[in-house]
């Protein structure tokens, strides 16, 4: 599946003192097999970008185009289209309100007029991808749950409609090491095994640098940059200036390399800088560093 | 050094489903005027629990917290204790009340019953102090995340406490929102001598602090400098917490082999460090 924005504008209180163009003349596309990382500061117009993605929004000027064909305003065009596009929000689990976490996830695909047994196997499936087993939790209250438990609630609801497209805002906010680092791997074993398509909008630069292979920096309404995660990372400098910063592991190698150590200044990942690190001490004879 | 805030034997527990849970479990505490002190712990390990407490927001089920000497349980000093110790929560947008921006900094005041010229140069300070004096007639709803934020501090700062808790205060910002807010946090500390007491997933926010605290299931499990706390990085990885990524990077490059001291903290740091084995 694709959606594609075509010189896509949207502007907010069209006409009143309060008018705000939040998007201004945006061109993408998101292809099948995707992994995407949306990054840009509070106000950059990532949240209004991802709404077109799955219909919630209409262009003002411009055009989505899904599969090759132009969405309509029709309410039937844009409910086929939230079918294949799934959409978690930020602090989804603010959203959770069943009784018990089985009828939260379930909500979805009852509304499908999906069989009862076709409902449970989506259950299942969903809970099993988020990390939560089925018999523990289907019966549980979803607000008796951790903020981590409620997030991950939250998002497998989303997956129970098995969107082919599947974007996250922030799914990691406010959560601790650990339950980041859980719904991460979800989301990058369901990428890997399931195909699914995945815009993950992020503050974390880091999260964004370890798993996207593709990047789009966002700045007032506009996409800054489009590029694989190696030529966004290594403009520290551009980063810099639109107040997103770095990661810190480039920042690092920048200063190993300025202090006269023989490193790949372009690395941005832990794992490679370990290497790299190692490789520079042990080829060893270079030049003292300089003072810094 | 006096006692901002002692907490002696504290416990909280509470019922669910007829099943109890301790959120805290007999904890002893003491923080100091003039302290920053940074407390980490997983979702779940009581850090929300105690800051409602230290506010007088729940109570004790055994145990008692004194704030400038005064008990959480006296109903009769609630005001007070509140005014002392402030708390700044995740969410900007649930802690501003007002249409206009110095009328929500002056709410505080005039709810303690301020006299209208004090409160005028309190709301003045306080918004001097987190630089936004420029927006006072601004709408709350116009403001970046960052900005509503330093707000709500303006308005705790109005009280005049000589304590501020927060409570994940930047989870829910941007990276430049949040170095915004801490900076003007840290400026408190140092230039006002508030006493900061400053909870976050965030381990690099934390750098800096005078103190470090880790709690897990509702107990310290260490304290000590920032030094000492991240150089334990298996210890904190058990309770699923984790080092700054430039600590984590200097810990799996002593493992092999390099002789780095533990607890590195910042980028300058590990250069320095590395480079004498250049």
């Amino acid at each position: 599946m694709s959606v594609q924005l075509i010189n896509v504008s949207h502007i907010y209180a069209q006409g009143t003192p309060f008018e705000f163009a939040a998007l201004k003349d945006i061109h993408f596309s998101i292809d099948k097999d995707e992994f995407i990382g949306i990054i840009g500061h509070t106000g950059s117009g990532k949240s209004t970008l991802i709404q077109h993605l799955n219909g919630l929004l209409s262009p003002t000027e411009g055009s989505v185009v899904v599969d090759g064909v132009k969405m309509g305003d029709s309410k039937g065009d844009k409910l086929a289209l939230r079918r294949k596009v799934g959409l978690v929000f930020q602090y989804a689990e603010h959203q959770l309100f069943e009784e018990t976490v089985f009828k939260d996830i379930a909500f979805g695909p009852k509304n499908l007029g999906l069989s009862e047994e076709e409902i449970e196997n989506r259950v299942r499936d969903a809970m099993e991808v988020v990390g939560l087993d089925f018999e523990t939790y289907k019966e549980r209250s979803p607000f008796e749950l951790s903020g981590g438990q409620m997030r991950r609630v939250a998002i497998a609801g989303v997956l129970s409609m098995k969107p082919e497209i599947l974007i996250l805002d922030e799914p990691t906010a406010g959560l601790d090491p650990y339950g980041k680092e859980d719904i991460l791997r979800s989301v990058y074993q369901l990428h890997e095994r399931q195909k699914t398509t995945v815009v993950l909008v992020s503050h974390n630069m880091d999260e964004v640098a370890r798993l996207a292979n593709r990047v789009i920096v966002m700045s007032s309404g506009e996409i800054l940059m489009d590029a694989p995660p190696a030529e966004i990372f290594t403009q520290v400098e551009k980063l810099n200036e639109i107040g997103l910063g770095a990661p810190d592991i480039i920042c690092l190698m920048r200063a190993l390399k300025k202090a006269g150590m023989d490193v790949d200044d372009q690395i941005f990942r832990a794992e490679q800088a370990k290497e790299e690190i190692l490789r520079a001490l042990k080829r060893g004879e270079g030049a003292p560093c300089s003072k810094i | 050094m006096q006692k901002a805030i002692e907490i002696k034997n504290l416990q909280y527990k509470y019922s669910r489903d007829e099943e109890e849970i301790i959120a805290i479990y007999n904890m002893s505490l003491d923080i100091y005027e003039g302290e920053f002190v940074g407390i980490i712990g997983h979702n779940g390990s009581g850090k929300s629990t105690l800051a409602k407490l230290i506010n007088g927001i729940i109570m004790p089920t055994a145990g008692d917290i004194f704030v400038y000497g005064m008990n959480t349980k006296d109903e009769e000093k609630i005001w007070e204790i509140r005014q002392k110790a402030g708390i700044v929560f995740q969410n900007p947008d649930n802690q501003i009340v007002a249409t206009i921006v110095e009328e929500d900094v002056a709410f505080g005041p005039e709810n303690l019953g301020v006299e209208p010229g004090e409160i005028r140069r309190r709301v003045d300070d306080s918004l001097e102090i987190v630089r936004m004096s420029e927006f006072k007639d601004r709408k709350p709803h116009q403001l970046s995340g960052g900005q509503k934020q330093r707000i709500a501090i303006a308005g705790i700062l109005a009280m005049e406490p000589r304590c501020i808790i927060f409570d994940e205060a930047t989870a829910m910002l941007d990276p430049s929102g949040r170095e915004e807010v801490l900076e003007c946090i840290k400026q408190l500390n140092k230039e006002n001598h508030t006493t900061v007491v400053y909870i976050t997933h965030y381990m690099e926010e934390i750098v800096d602090a005078d103190r470090i605290i880790v709690l897990n299931q509702g107990d310290i499990l260490m304290q000590g400098s920032p030094k000492e706390i991240f150089a334990r990085v298996e210890e904190l990885q058990e309770v699923f917490l984790d080092v700054p990524n430039i600590t984590h990077l200097a810990y799996e490059l002593k493992k092999e082999g390099l002789a780095i001291p533990d607890g590195i903290l910042t980028v300058d740091e590990l250069v320095e460090n590395l480079c004498q084995f250049n």
